[in-house]
């Protein structure tokens, strides 16, 4: 194993050292894997390491570079996924004793790119039950993951061993699945980017489903390049996904440095206020990179905020209908093979009517229009991703979500790209984010205001304590 | 304004009982206690989600009969 410590290193720093012959696809993996073996204990952020087939692909990726055959930014690079998508000869639990035993006779859409791509998979991540369960320590058929910055805290779900082991250096990007927040919100509270790209950028089939029209899948990083790099590699068009769209994937390096001068951030002075139940010191960091894009050339233009709040409710409607909707059966023959408030939260779904959720549906309909209609007089909206830090274990209550304000429901519904970065620390050492969204497809200028932000400050440059 | 055909009166804990007993659910006491809280919040946010969307005329109740679920991705691929 060489000398190496990943968590210093970009995939394009990696990649470059891979070109030069500095160390070997198999060097790298082998050093990822060993930190896992390191470090995971205190974080449960694996549920499977895939080490066998994990060097063997290294293997493959080392010959095929030596030979000249190189497939691009992500060649030789050791990612893993949320244990949500299918991966051939490989369990899938989605965090259930529901599917203890099963393995999928195929590879998720979104796998068989990063392997087209060369990616090594090193393994899956922890996540919440079904992308929908509590971050408790005791309701779940697996040990919750931990927030590698304060391991009595949480990482945030669902998407929780995504976010903290990608900000341990445990991968170099993990894919994982974002249907009100669970990609940006553990991006957040774990200190890494996230981005849930439009809907139908990213194919979901192969994905263990939560809810089929607000399901998306999400990109966690290290920083904003490392994302786009992973972006352009899985995004595309698939048959298999009936949301898929048919539409170029432009190459989302060209535009990541052209700055922001003159772009329109809209801001909604209620989201950006301690008195709508958002934490002062998360306002305090996003106020602080609002003010640091502006000071390099973008400007603020005031957004009301109705819709954005009124998101919340009709994700939470329409998640809950159609999570019942797909569990129906099992709910009812098998309810105690899930965790007790996951079964709850299912239950729940079946006492929405029909018209609930047409009118729901509607619902959505309106409010995503008004957000279009936002991005038509800005170029992006500008939020926190999360109201608070990540709260420590024994003060979870996963029902005060519902009296707390979401931020990120609002581009599930609408399908519009959105990203957390990095945005500062709290004073107990706990990670901020800043939400980036933007209109249908425009993820190229969502990375460049985040990649723009992320070179003018040195939150992604820091790495948890006990990892180091 | 809230959609008066919709539910305003709040689940009891019958309703959930009932529901869990036709759905085939063999609820405990403890369960369906537990339910009622985040029934009655899904009923209250459904009720708020009627008050975006304007009647219908003539059927006096808001519209939605014209919904696809896939609206947003539609409205994304223009």
């Amino acid at each position: 194993v060489i000398e190496l410590d990943p968590t210093l290193l970009t995939i394009r720093e990696v990649g470059d050292d891979l070109r030069s012959g500095r160390y070997t696809c198999t060097d790298l993996t082998a050093a990822v894997l060993e930190r896992i073996d390191r470090i995971d204990p205190e974080l449960n952020s694996y549920v499977t390491v895939t080490r066998v087939e994990a060097l063997r692909q290294a293997a493959e990726a080392t010959a095929e570079l030596a030979s000249g055959t190189d497939r691009g930014p992500l060649h030789g690079i050791p990612v893993a996924v949320k244990d949500i998508f299918s991966i051939r000869g490989v369990p899938t639990t989605a965090g259930s004793a529901l599917l203890a035993g099963w393995q999928a006779a195929d590879d998720a859409a979104a796998i068989q790119r990063l392997r087209t791509a060369g990616a090594v998979i090193v393994g899956t991540h922890t996540l919440h039950e079904f992308a929908y369960g509590p971050a408790s320590t005791e309701r779940s058929a697996f040990p919750p993951a931990r927030n590698p910055w304060v391991r009595g805290h949480v990482p945030g779900g669902s998407s929780s061993g995504s976010a903290a082991a990608v900000a341990s250096g445990l991968c170099f990007a993990a894919l994982g699945s974002d249907t009100g927040g669970s990609v940006r919100k553990p991006a957040a509270l774990c200190g890494v980017v996230g981005l849930k790209p439009t809907r139908g950028r990213i194919s979901r089939a192969g994905m263990i489903p939560l809810s089929h029209t607000l399901d998306h899948v999400g990109i966690l990083a290290r920083t904003v390049e490392d994302c786009a790099l992973v972006l352009g590699a899985v995004a595309g068009h698939d048959p298999g996904d009936e949301a898929s769209v048919h539409a170029p994937v432009p190459d989302y390096r060209v535009s990541l440095r052209d700055g922001v001068e003159g772009l329109r951030l809209g801001v909604s002075p209620g989201w950006l206020d301690d008195q709508e139940g958002t934490h002062p010191e998360v306002v305090a960091a996003c106020q602080a990179a609002v003010d640091c894009l502006v000071g390099c050339g973008a400007r603020v233009v005031e957004i009301d905020h109705q819709a954005l709040v009124a998101a919340r409710d009709v994700n939470t409607l329409i998640v809950a209908a159609e999570a019942y909707a797909l569990h129906e059966e099992p709910i009812s023959s098998r309810p105690e093979a899930y965790g007790s408030t996951v079964r709850s939260r299912l239950r729940e779904g079946a006492f929405l009517s029909a018209a609930d959720y047409i009118k729901a549906q509607e619902a959505r309909r309106r409010i995503s229009n008004v957000v279009r209609a936002h991005l038509e007089d800005v170029d992006v909206i500008v939020s926190p991703t999360s109201p608070f830090p990540a709260e420590a274990f024994a003060d979870v209550d996963w029902r005060s979500r519902y009296r707390s304000p979401s931020f990120t429901n609002a581009f599930n519904l609408s399908g519009l790209p959105a990203l957390s970065v990095p945005c500062g620390f709290s004073s107990g050492g706990l990670p901020i984010g800043l939400q980036i969204a933007g209109r249908a497809f425009d993820e190229p200028t969502v990375l460049r205001v985040a990649l723009t932000y992320e070179q003018q400050t040195s939150w992604h440059t820091r790495h948890p304590g006990f990892v180091v | 304004m809230p959609d008066p055909a919709a539910r305003v009166e709040p689940a009891t804990l019958d309703d959930v009982r009932v529901l869990g007993r036709r759905l085939g659910w063999e609820l405990t006491e403890e369960e369906a206690l537990a339910l009622l809280p985040g029934v009655n919040r899904n009923l209250r946010m459904a009720l708020e989600a009627r008050s975006w969307i304007p009647a219908e005329p003539g059927l006096g109740s808001p519209a939605g009969s014209h919904v696809r679920s896939n609206d947003a991705d539609s409205e994304n691929a223009r």
